[in-house]
């Protein structure tokens, strides 16, 4: 890699710092995002929990000497969520989102670009352990197989508020978030739409874990103030904020093979394993490896052994 | 039914989120961030803590109701929450 390849990364790297403050020192064009314009980006929307905490990655690679220039993106964009069941005890959430995976390495080339919609259903409140489903609508174009698929996709999960149960933020004893997972069992099927009717369909199970190793603790402090009637009042403040500085996400899906008409692979294990490093403790900009191996459900399900390194961002 | 004070709707409203984040009330402060820390509440956690202070807006038989989209707004915080919910009752 040339000397101004190497400067353009650690400028990428570097400017970061504008994205990474914290809430009160955010720019403007942050704020309006996620406030007013209701974007959220991450590495993908697909049928899972939209806060997995898998950040969306950019990775642009430019070698003269070797005429190899290739770029690889995973983009998920969520807009505005939409309500339904406003004055029951349950809730439907509707979340239109936009997706574009893309791969220019020649062995591993892809060019997807989807959009749908995401379903989230929350029966009840949560006491102890409780479930809740999710499920997709999608369209998907693949630009390089000329493929255009229509996706359909439920899950069930479970949602806990005790500690190592599913969904919750398990914290250690210094009362730091480090772990969170979720298990979804569920129904997909693809049909491919230019040719025919074909369709293949799955019972697919899948598990979600994130995992921070190195935090460091937030300080409380006790602060006493007299009020302007002479009484004395004390408040909680923070002194130091905590802080995350790596994380470490599992994934494994496998899907058991109901019908196979489009696809004909059978049955199908997909594992992705990341590590993000966010070095100012913010887990909002960072600098990411991902090892995925199995059929890439963003690839038409292709087998694939891919290593990949970027920067991580998650709005 | 009387509409609650705010100091009732506000000790409401930090207890569930000191129950449902297993913090306690002295360690977050009201400028927190729902979703951000140390509270770390995911979309997940946010729709449940929604339904939860539904079910208590229902139970007092507030004006309005509260959405889960509304609790999910990015920067929420834990006085916006407050807030929020006191308005329910107006």
């Amino acid at each position: 890699m040339k000397i101004q390849h190497l400067l353009l990364f650690f400028f990428l790297v570097s400017s970061y710092h504008c994205f990474a403050q914290d809430d009160l020192a955010r720019p403007k064009f942050y704020s309006w995002l996620e406030r007013k314009a209701k974007v959220s980006v991450r590495k993908s929307f697909d049928a899972s929990s939209k806060d997995e905490g898998k950040p969306a990655s950019f990775f642009w690679f430019n070698d003269k000497q070797n005429n190899i220039d290739y770029l690889v993106v995973d983009l998920g964009v969520k807009f505005s969520e939409f309500e339904l069941l406003r004055n029951k005890k349950s809730s439907i959430i509707l979340l239109p989102k936009v997706e574009w995976h893309t791969d220019k390495r020649d062995k591993t080339k892809k060019n997807n670009l989807s959009g749908g919609v995401n379903i989230e259903v929350f029966p009840m409140k949560t006491k102890v352990l409780g479930p809740w489903a999710l499920g997709s609508i999608d369209f998907e174009k693949d630009a390089v197989q000329d493929v255009s698929t229509l996706k359909g996709k439920f899950f069930l999960s479970v949602f806990g508020i005790k500690q190592f149960l599913p969904g919750y933020q398990t914290k250690n004893k210094r009362k730091e978030f480090f772990l969170r997972y979720y298990p979804y069992s569920g129904f997909e099927t693809f049909r491919r739409i230019d040719v025919g009717n074909l369709i293949s369909s799955y019972w697919t199970n899948r598990l979600f874990v994130e995992y921070w190793p190195i935090t460091s603790k937030q300080i409380m402090k006790s602060v006493t103030v007299k009020g302007h009637d002479g009484v004395d009042s004390t408040y909680s403040v923070r002194d130091r904020d905590g802080r995350r500085y790596l994380q470490i996400t599992a994934e494994y899906t496998f899907r058991k093979v109901l019908k196979d008409d489009f696809y004909k692979k059978g049955d199908m294990g997909w594992l992705a394993l990341g590590l993000n490093i966010y070095p100012d403790g913010i887990d909002r900009l960072g600098i990411g490896v991902e090892y995925n191996l199995g059929y890439n459900p963003s690839f038409n399900f292709e087998n694939a052994d891919i290593w990949s390194l970027g920067l991580k961002l998650k709005l | 039914m009387p509409k609650p004070t705010k100091a009732e709707v506000t000790r409401y409203v930090l207890h569930q989120i000191s129950q449902l984040s297993g913090l306690a009330e002295i360690d977050f402060l009201r400028t927190d961030v729902l979703a951000k820390q140390p509270l770390y509440f995911d979309s997940i956690g946010l729709a449940n803590l929604a339904l939860t202070i539904r079910g208590y807006l229902q139970q007092k038989e507030a004006a309005k109701t509260l959405l889960v989209t509304e609790v999910r707004k990015p920067g929420l915080t834990v006085s916006g929450l407050i807030e929020l919910v006191y308005a329910k009752f107006s």
